[in-house]
């Protein structure tokens, strides 16, 4: 089933994954609120990752493949930052799709 | 993931881009390729040529949403370390377009040098 | 000699899947082995399983489902390219609450990674583009 988000009386359309169904809708909010959907509690290390995810998506039009993300994680934050163990550990399971999923980019649709 | 390349050895590629940006999803095809094999480590160069050199100019404008911007998408071959992002000078000159106005500074290489390089490559992929 | 095949095109639009097609089977015939079928951008209609051509002319992704039933060929379709144009597995389906599914029993659904591995297991890789 469709899901949605209420925040503050106003409904955001998710699809039955919890991706955002308009990414416009994206807000600090918004990303707070599906965090809180898949248990995680957003510390300042999960907004260095959501941050890196938008602006490289902003630039690029692109998200970044797994390898990548923990590249640009390296080049932006330090190597004990730029590894997938540290992702894995911040988004567990499936680091890059819960990570593009709160930072509000398009789903993946190279990895079912 | 749950398939992901089994490929032991780096096979090199030549993709060679000559579709104009927003005609067909063909330049949008031939970045998704190099950017993949990239990924998967592989030994990945680009060369746009022919009505594909107009992927490199600066200032697309693309409304958000109508189409992915493949000026903004060719800023990440390197990032993905393709290796070798090249432009054709004759379709360079033919266009009549200076690389000082491309998205980011490529190499720019002659026919001759793209026989060389289609003779050295383990995969050419046209598009 | 291990081929793999890259098919852009759809069926009927462009004549690289006919094309790719013949030759598909002109390799097999002459004792060569496929290790995978690609079906890349609008090649991905060719999995699609409603498609309903007039009689009297050739049911193009039902000759490939028949030469990959036969020789048991490796047939993948690109998920970005298929998920676009509608051709979807039961599983993916599910996942984005369509009520049908349209991928051709044979076919698989899975990533672009699946042809760099094809490039790396094959000693030719032809790409039928027009």
């Amino acid at each position: 089933m469709p899901d949605e988000l209420e925040l503050a009386g106003k409904r955001i359309a998710l699809d039955k994954q919890g991706y955002l169904v308009n990414l416009a809708d994206w807000t600090v909010e918004v990303a707070v609120a599906i965090a809180a959907r898949e248990q995680i509690a957003l510390s300042d290390e999960h907004w260095e990752v959501i941050t890196l995810l938008r602006e490289f998506y902003a630039q690029h039009d692109l998200s970044p493949m797994m390898r990548i993300l923990v590249k640009q994680m390296k080049e932006h934050y330090g190597p004990e930052k730029g590894s997938s163990l540290y992702l894995m550990r911040l988004f567990p399971e499936y680091p890059a799709l819960i990570a593009c999923k709160i930072a509000g980019l398009p789903r993946p649709t190279n990895c079912p | 993931m749950p398939s992901s390349p089994q490929t032991h050895t780096a096979h090199s590629y030549l993709i060679i881009a000559r579709s104009s940006p927003y005609g067909s999803h063909q330049a949008r095809a031939a970045l998704d390729l190099a950017l993949t094999a990239a990924a998967f480590e592989q030994k990945v160069s680009i060369v746009f040529m022919d009505a594909g050199v107009m992927q490199l100019l600066k200032g697309q404008q693309t409304d958000a949403g109508e189409m992915k911007n493949i000026g903004k998408i060719i800023t990440a071959l390197k990032l993905y370390e393709v290796n070798r992002v090249m432009v054709h000078q004759e379709s360079v000159d033919k266009h009549d377009l200076d690389p000082a106005g491309f998205v980011e500074a490529v190499e720019v290489v002659t026919s001759d040098d793209i026989k060389r390089l289609i003779a050295g490559a383990d995969q050419v992929m046209v598009f | 000699m291990k081929f793999s095949i890259v098919i852009h095109g759809a069926p009927w639009s462009a004549n690289a899947s006919l094309s790719a097609l013949r030759f598909t089977e002109a390799a097999l015939d002459c004792g060569h082995e496929i290790v995978r079928l690609f079906f890349y951008q609008d090649g991905a209609s060719n999995g699609s399983s409603l498609c309903v051509p007039p009689q009297d002319e050739i049911d193009i992704p039902g000759l490939w489902q028949a030469l990959i039933k036969k020789h048991e060929i490796d047939a993948v379709v690109c998920a970005a390219s298929a998920l676009k144009r509608g051709i979807i597995d039961k599983a993916e389906a599910d996942r984005y609450e369509k009520n049908v599914e349209s991928l051709l029993a044979g076919f698989s659904v899975s990533g672009l990674g699946q042809l760099i591995d094809a490039c790396g297991q094959s000693d030719r890789v032809v790409s039928f583009v027009m």
